[in-house]
């Protein structure tokens, strides 16, 4: 380990001593890298726990780029309570963020796993293409090492990329212990690392693009609920962007044209986009701020498949620097969505969002529209985001509806799991809306009647 | 007691039928206009409701100050365009009370939709009105089959198909509603009534240019009253109130102003209140005066001596130019060559042609034919006292209608209106003869003539006009030998002739043919004719599916996503209104073309050469420059045959620069292929339309689709302009004005520079 740096003494760390006795027996890291989001799973094998936690360290990159995180036991599949610390005692060096998972009683020896989603975790290479130049790469950094406040035994690193097309893939300074199999690499094994040990060798790998880079700069989805309708009507309004290479130059339809009539378009070009709705959606709409956009497909899933396909094009190749703002919007019957429970609550689970697989997200909002009148129980959501309350006012209100609004910075099709909300609906609020439009019309027609009555003539 | 019961209920019977038969109007008219909705999409249509929908949205989300003195800087850069002050509010104002009504009663409807909806909203109440004035005319029975013929007619609603939210959309409504009010006014003697039409006429007024029908049509009708002797005291009240008052509000219209005082267009309504003033004091006079020699010197000489005066006063102020003279449009109605010499934006837009004989056909189908006998009608009802007059104004209303709709495509939808009002009066006419017992019919008749002597009685009686009771005698004398002769003939014919129930099964089994036949028609030329968007291209595949070619917003969405927001897009100005509703950025100029010379200035950049146009562009800082080019697909409507008009408006500011002449060949001919005239060849147009389209043949020659011709080999080069995008289609090619050089070479200096250092 002549490579491996101890950082900082014993001193700068409180609890040092408590955590002394923890050990980390193996350590693999595997991070599965796609264009736009990577995937990495850290599995720690520990032994020696004695107080109840772990503590775990994310880098600095890694936690601007961090989507979507979450900690499980690998034997059950239990999902593990863990808060980040971020109290001046926590200073760490080179600011890793450290997260305090709390573990079951009295296991001494277990495994865990730190699952972890990343937005952007590469950088694409030119900044600049023109259309004829058909690839681009995209640069990857990462640490040798996974730094653990406690003494590990083994640890590996493995990357995974896209495509075996791979240019670099080497540490900066020893490539002793790197081994490559196609597209995958892995670095290690390093045995005896000390606790806080953060190596100055990094892992560089340049790797050519499958495909597109693509954004989502906004992402909002509202589901408004009906009871009446007997729907869940959901419309996503989108900003999407090709975040690859900028375009140099001009865009040529000539090239483009030839480019796909010979099967041989670039891969920073984005041509379509699909979108996974849920199975037998309805009322499907694809439009942009001027009307139906004409060149999109949508396939039916029917009983047996889990979803549907909404195949987007935009009215334009996206080219690399491009941007294309768009709504689509479907409908689903409440039936699936819904469930009465014997107190007279209901129980709802809407998806989060439906971001397609590879697509970074800045900011999602989900905006979701109880009937009503309805009074929100309780709001679950699988992982970390804002909750507001809002209220809506939408067709022939007259108290306007209760609304949950969610949003999370950075999220990715990690996020399109359900959120659930109980709710309960009083028979008057179920009625209200036939007895307000009921009462204006007698209204009217009372004072229709009375003024007909009425000798206005002079 | 039992006899007036039973008529009770059977008028309670008819109202309501006649209340379900309305209403049925109503939902064809409003459904026969959604084909496009249906086909496509909830989409505004073609260019100037762009615009319209533009500013409605303007006054929507700004609030109504805003939109009053929303002054536009995207539009006509760089000079602006006080849009506030110079546009007919009447569409978006209506549109935005309707959001904003429905949106307090909690119906978030969105405001494309109701701009959408709107024209065939409106057409179900011009059905009404038409249903309205037809019954002054004669009765409810013509009422309701104008009524349905307005409703489904071509010609209508070639102009009021969903999505197409133009000034005509409610504005026909209005025309129909203020004639209608002014027929009752009139009948009545009201002047309640003439405000409610002064009142009509000022919504009319802040919708339409149109307007001026109107205040032409009103003083014309009331003059020819006056000339026929049917002056009254109802024709002096409604005249003078509605004229007053709805000449004082439609001045409240900023883009009108004090046009209503000022311009010659409506001296003629000034000219009749100014007679009728006359003749109403002449007719005062004479009520004082003991013998009839002295009035008749006072009237001559204060008639000739007022009428003198007041031509005397009307050319001096045309001469002085306190009247401004008759506009060039007005003229180009007079004299058809006209705008083709003087206003040549004018006669570039092919609905300012003269009207084609079968689109006549096309457009109103059997009711061109029954509308010549409907008027003849309307001169046989011209002895009735009331009803007469409301005659009078169809038969004017006819002749002037069908004179405009012969000079102009567009002015078709003037005459449509009394078109299918008089066709109802015929086939009305035609059906009571045919269908109604003579009995009843005769019961009916004297019922009437029972009525209308009485208002009649009643007006004579209280005005004291002796003048008018000697007529009234003999129209009764006349009326009670005409209808014992046809009493007579009636009984003659009982049995054979034209009244007998196998002549009667003839007449009827035709004119129901010929009502299927018109609806069927109507339905085909809305559904093939009327209802494309021309946004949107649609066409069949050789499978049969729908092929939709979305070019344009392809490209105005391009332009509005990737373009920087203030970009200067230089187009023809055909397409202005679209780009700066959909694409969202700054035009130079646009289809409100009120300035020809910055329209010739776009004419010139596209009919220069490359070195003369880039200092033009430059100096408008255009970014951007749009172009149609319909070669690939056959689309006739693109830039290249509209070159011409360019060329000929710019030459027009610019004679000594641009020459007609130049761009065709020597033996005469406009060409585009190799033996293009170098003018041509040269211009930026060209070299924009064709840039690298020979390339996409690959090694076969290529091929202009709408004109046929075969391309050369080596397409045009450009030097100063970049292609930065070309739709799927290449239907729509825009491109970049490039920055000038940085090393301050001339670009074909730079380009030959770079070619060879490439090599």
């Amino acid at each position: 380990m002549n490579n491996l740096l101890s950082v900082l003494g014993l001193i700068l760390f409180v609890n040092i001593s408590a955590l002394a006795a923890t050990v980390n027996d193996n350590i693999v890291k595997s991070t599965k890298l796609f264009h736009s989001t990577a995937h990495s799973t850290t599995t720690y094998h520990v032994s020696g726990v004695d107080d109840g936690t772990y503590d775990i360290l994310i880098s600095p990159n890694e936690f601007d780029q961090l989507s979507h995180l979450s900690v499980s036991l690998k034997e059950s599949g239990e999902q593990l309570p863990y808060t980040w610390l971020n109290g001046d005692s926590y200073v760490q060096p080179y600011n890793f963020k450290r997260l305090a998972v709390q573990l079951p009683p009295n296991t001494p020896q277990l495994t865990l796993v730190l699952s972890i989603s990343l937005n952007n975790p590469s950088t694409p290479l030119p900044s600049q293409l023109t259309q004829d130049d058909l690839a681009y790469s995209l640069s990857f950094k990462t640490y040798t090492h996974v730094v653990t406040p406690y003494h590990t035994n083994e640890m590996r690193v493995k990357v995974r990329a896209p495509t075996s097309k791979i240019h670099r893939y080497g540490m900066t300074h020893d490539d002793s212990k790197t081994t490559k199999n196609g597209g995958s690499m892995v670095y290690g094994p390093w045995m005896d690392v000390a606790p806080y040990s953060i190596p100055t060798d990094h892992i560089e790998i340049l790797y050519e693009a499958a495909g597109p880079r693509l954004k989502y700069e906004v992402s909002e989805r509202s589901a408004q609920v009906s009871h009446w309708g007997n729907v869940v009507s959901f419309r996503d309004d989108i900003v999407v962007r090709n975040n690859g290479p900028s375009l140099k130059g001009q865009f040529t339809r000539l090239t483009h044209q030839a480019q796909t009539f010979l099967n041989v378009l670039p891969t920073n070009i984005a041509t379509m986009l699909s979108v996974r709705l849920p199975a037998l959606s309805e009322e499907v709409f694809f439009v942009d701020q001027i009307g139906n956009v004409t060149t999109s497909h949508y396939k039916q899933g029917d009983g047996h498949s889990s979803h549907s396909l909404l195949q987007l094009k935009p009215r334009y190749p996206l080219m690399g620097g491009w941007k294309y703002s768009f709504s689509i919007g479907w409908e689903n019957s409440l039936r699936f969505a819904a469930k009465l429970a014997r107190d007279g609550t209901t129980r709802l689970s809407i998806p989060f969002s439906s971001t397609p697989e590879d697509v970074a997200v800045d900011r999602h909002t989900t905006r979701i529209i109880l009937p009503e009148g309805a009074q929100v129980h309780s709001v679950y959501v699988p992982f970390e985001v804002d909750v507001q309350y809002e209220t809506t006012t939408s067709y022939l209100d007259t108290i306007g509806r209760n609304t949950v609004v969610l949003s999370k910075h950075n999220t990715s099709d990690a996020h399109n799991g359900d959120v659930t909300i109980v709710y309960s609906l009083s028979l008057f609020n179920a009625l209200r809306k036939p007895l307000a439009v009921a009462a204006v019309a007698f209204a009217l027609f009372s004072a229709a009647t009375l003024l007909r009555r009425i000798n206005t003539r002079i | 007691m039992a006899g007036s019961a039973a008529n009770n209920t059977n008028n309670t019977l008819k109202s309501l039928l006649k209340l379900f038969t309305l209403l049925a109007i109503a939902g064809a008219a409003i459904s026969s206009r959604l084909f496009s909705v249906i086909r496509h999409e909830s989409i505004i249509h073609e260019f100037d409701p762009w615009f319209n929908f533009r500013a409605t949205k303007v006054l929507v989300n700004h609030g109504f100050k805003h939109f009053w003195n929303w002054y536009d800087n995207t539009s006509w850069y760089p000079l602006g365009r006080a849009t506030g002050g110079t546009l007919y509010p009447g569409l978006m104002l209506t549109s935005g009370l309707i959001h904003n009504i429905l949106h307090s009663i909690n119906i978030p409807l969105d405001i494309r939709n109701i701009c959408v909806l709107l024209a065939p909203a409106f057409s179900a109440l011009t059905a009404y009105t038409t249903y309205l004035f037809t019954k002054e005319v004669k009765d409810a029975r013509a009422g309701l089959l104008a009524a349905i013929f307005i409703a489904i007619v071509p010609g209508y609603i070639s102009r009021s198909v969903a999505g197409s939210y133009d000034n005509e959309a409610i504005a026909i409504f209005l025309l129909m509603f203020t004639f209608y009010l002014w027929v009752k006014s009139l009948r009545l003697g009201s002047a309640f009534w003439g405000a409610i039409t002064a009142m009509s006429y000022y919504y009319m007024v802040s919708a339409w240019g149109g307007y001026a029908f109107i205040i032409n049509m009103i003083p014309l009708h009331a003059f020819v009253l006056v000339l026929m002797g049917r002056y009254s005291p109802r024709l002096y009240i409604s005249y003078c109130s509605f004229y007053t008052i709805g000449t004082l509000a439609s001045m409240q219209v900023p883009f009108v102003g004090f046009n209503p005082v000022g311009t010659a267009d409506h001296m003629a309504a000034l000219g009749v209140f100014g007679l009728l003033q006359l003749i109403a004091f002449s007719t005062l006079i004479r009520q004082h005066l003991p013998s009839k020699q002295q009035f008749d010197t006072l009237l001559r000489s204060v008639l000739v001596l007022g009428f003198v005066v007041g031509v005397a006063a009307m050319a001096l102020a045309s001469h002085k130019g306190v009247i401004a003279p008759w506009t060039g449009r007005f003229y180009s109605l007079w004299d058809t060559g006209y705008a083709k010499v003087h206003i040549p934006i004018v006669a570039s837009v092919s609905e300012h042609q003269p009207t084609s004989w079968p689109s006549f056909f096309f457009d109103l189908q059997m009711l061109i034919y029954l509308f010549p006998a409907g008027v003849f009608f309307c001169f046989h009802r011209l002895s009735d006292s009331i009803k007469g007059e409301a005659s009078v104004f169809v038969i004017i209303y006819a002749v002037f209608g069908s004179y405009f709709a012969s000079v102009m495509v567009r002015l078709m939808l003037t005459l449509t209106p009394i078109v299918c009002v008089a066709a109802a009066v015929a086939l009305s006419t035609l059906l009571d003869n045919y269908i109604q017992d003579p009995d009843v019919e005769g019961e009916h008749q004297v019922e009437n003539k029972e009525t209308d002597h009485n208002t009649q009685h009643n007006v004579s009686h209280n005005t004291s006009q002796k003048a008018f009771t000697p007529k009234n005698k003999k129209t009764k004398k006349d009326t009670s030998i005409s209808s014992t002769r046809e009493k007579v003939i009636e009984k003659m014919q009982e049995k054979a002739g034209i009244r007998a129930p196998d002549a009667r099964l003839v007449v009827l089994i035709n004119v129901v043919l010929m009502l299927i036949f018109f609806v069927f028609h109507s339905t085909w030329v809305t559904s093939n004719a009327y209802s494309s968007p021309s946004v949107v291209l649609a066409s069949k595949t050789p499978q049969g599916e729908t092929l939709y070619i979305d070019d344009f917003r392809e490209a105005y969405n391009w332009l509005n996503q990737t373009t920087s927001e203030d970009a200067v897009v230089g187009s023809w100005w055909d397409y202005g209104y679209q780009l700066a509703g959909m694409a969202g950025r700054t035009t130079l100029v646009d289809n409100n073309t009120w300035n020809n010379t910055h329209i010739a200035t776009v004419g010139k950049i596209m009919a220069s050469p490359e070195e003369v146009s880039y200092d033009i562009l430059r100096k408008h800082d255009v970014t951007h420059l749009l172009v149609v080019f319909g070669g690939l697909l056959g689309y006739s409507g693109d830039d290249i045959n509209k070159f011409l008009w360019m060329v000929r408006i710019s030459e027009g500011v610019w004679p000594d620069e641009i020459h007609e002449r130049d761009y065709f060949t020597p033996r005469g001919e406009f060409r585009m292929d190799e033996g293009a005239a170098p003018a041509m060849k040269n211009s930026v147009l060209y070299k924009m339309v064709y840039h690298r389209f020979a390339e996409l043949f690959g090694s076969r020659p290529a091929v202009d689709r709408v004109r046929q011709i075969q391309l050369p080999k080596k397409g045009p080069q450009l030097e100063s302009l970049e292609e930065a995008f070309t739709s799927e289609n290449w239907l729509v090619r825009i491109y970049q004005v490039k920055q000038p050089d940085f090393l301050g070479r001339s670009f074909k200096d730079a380009i030959a520079f770079e070619k060879a250092a490439r090599i």
